[in-house]
């Protein structure tokens, strides 16, 4: 099983496999459970040196391959993480965080399986809705049937109230040497001390709160100086 | 080393840029009528001031705490955790209630669970204390600041994945919440904190906590 950084692997496993002793914090290279005695999970980071490593040394046969995309962001596959999952017989793509997916995340998601030739479950840890079906898709094989496929609570969404925008404002002298991940060299490049984050946001294609991530690690490597309130009318 | 940090920010609010209390309360007033006119039910409201504090607090922890000096006090043992809790949390109301609160950590569990209790000095003005509809608790936004200001603080210290932190209000005398070890059994935390206050989860619960934290700060907190 993989997927990106808070895509739900652990809690997966947990909703799946309840008796597993689950640790919630990212594996270094991989984490092996022992679910029963023919079957191990192993959750893999969502990072392509974790993917690379494992593929050319494989410790295991993979029969499941699981590739995780988080519901309540944009539903993508990262194809990065594909290749461990296409080197199984059997393999799916499973939206997590159902309960805070929007019936067009869930439909994004389904078509982007079909283009990865992979088969497709939506899931909500919290409400157990498609746990049961994934499992039985797990340990038996059972095709998963489309229209049966579980739909986001029909639950009237309140909208959320306005929160008070900022601008990063880029350190005019930057760290000569730092490690940053595709995501923060993404937003920093579009940090010009006049966008906020949520107009960095919608340019990205990504949600505000995934910006705020990276701008937290940008500011606490010293890339970022200071957040400037902004009127957003 | 707690009384040094005490003395540090008395001349650091002597000699910072600093405004009345009125200022502020005016705007957490126009906040919160805001907030009431869109969300009416009180639970709604305490819930959205909550969020609101969240995503403040995260902003204010950015823009206040040199990363420096959050690097050099924390300690990840629980005696270091109190400490930690007993210089930031004092600070924090420091800079925005303008007194130093009176302040209480307890280790629930030594494989680390801190519990911490601020209250108020009674008679001291500050920004939160507002006249109010019936129901609703201006100190959701503080607790919710706290809880989004520690989160960030974990981000910045590269602890993230290893700690959490939910707070909540003490019945209108101030707020109370706790510093926990991801690695616990979390039902085993949970039940920990409601033994020490039942009516912690009452309106926002531990899963409540994790969405708010995602969808404004994209802190992914173990739900359970």
């Amino acid at each position: 099983m993989t997927g990106p950084k808070g895509s739900g692997k652990s809690t997966l496993i947990k909703a799946l496999f309840p008796e597993l002793p689950v640790r919630f914090t990212e594996p270094p290279i991989y984490r092996i459970y022992e679910a029963s005695q023919a079957m191990r999970v192993v959750e893999v980071p969502g990072r392509a040196d974790a993917v690379r490593l494992l593929l050319a040394a494989p410790p295991w046969k993979v029969s499941v391959g699981l590739l995780l995309v988080d519901g309540s962001q944009q539903p993508r596959a990262d194809l990065d993480l594909l290749p461990l999952v296409l080197a199984a017989p059997q393999r799916a793509l499973v939206l997590t965080k159902l309960d805070l997916a929007s019936s067009e995340s869930v439909k994004l998601a389904r078509a982007e399986a079909q283009k990865i030739d992979l088969d497709f479950f939506a899931v909500s840890a919290v409400t157990g809705q498609g746990i049961p079906e994934l499992l039985q898709w797990i340990t038996t094989g059972a095709k998963p049937k489309p229209p049966e496929a579980p739909q986001p609570k029909v639950e009237e969404k309140i909208a959320p109230m306005f929160l008070a925008d900022v601008i990063p404002v880029p350190s005019p002298r930057p760290p000569a040497r730092a490690t940053l991940s595709p995501e923060e060299e993404a937003v920093l490049k579009a940090c010009d001390g006049r966008k906020s984050i949520t107009e960095i946001a919608r340019e990205l294609g990504v949600s505000p709160a995934a910006v705020k991530g990276a701008v937290d690690k940008l500011f606490s490597k010293g890339f970022i100086k200071e957040l400037k309130p902004k009127v957003v009318v | 080393m707690s009384e040094v940090y005490k003395i540090a920010l008395r001349l650091q609010k002597a000699f910072t840029p600093t405004v009345h209390v009125l200022v502020a309360k005016t705007l957490f007033t126009y906040m919160v009528s805001t907030v009431v006119r869109e969300r009416k039910d009180p639970r709604a409201v305490n819930t959205e001031l909550f969020r609101q504090g969240i995503w403040g607090g995260s902003l204010a922890m950015l823009n206040l705490a040199p990363v420096g000096s959050l690097r050099r006090l924390w300690k990840p043992d629980p005696g270091g955790v109190a400490r930690f809790i007993e210089v930031f949390g004092s600070a924090a109301w420091h800079i925005f209630a303008g007194h130093v609160p009176s302040l209480r950590t307890e280790i629930l569990d030594k494989r680390g669970v801190v519990w911490a209790e601020l209250e108020e000095v009674p008679g001291k003005d500050a920004f939160y204390k507002v006249e109010a509809p019936e129901g609703v608790d201006t100190l959701y936004f503080v607790a919710g600041a706290y809880e989004g200001a520690t989160q960030t603080a974990y981000r910045l210290l590269g602890v993230e994945e290893q700690w959490l932190s939910l707070w909540r209000p003490l019945e209108g005398r101030g707020i109370c919440g706790f510093y926990a070890r991801r690695d616990l059994d979390l039902k085993e935390v949970e039940e920990a904190v409601k033994r020490k206050k039942p009516g912690f989860f009452d309106l926002i619960s531990w899963n409540d906590s994790a969405s708010i934290l995602e969808e404004t700060l994209g802190i992914s907190i173990p739900r359970i």
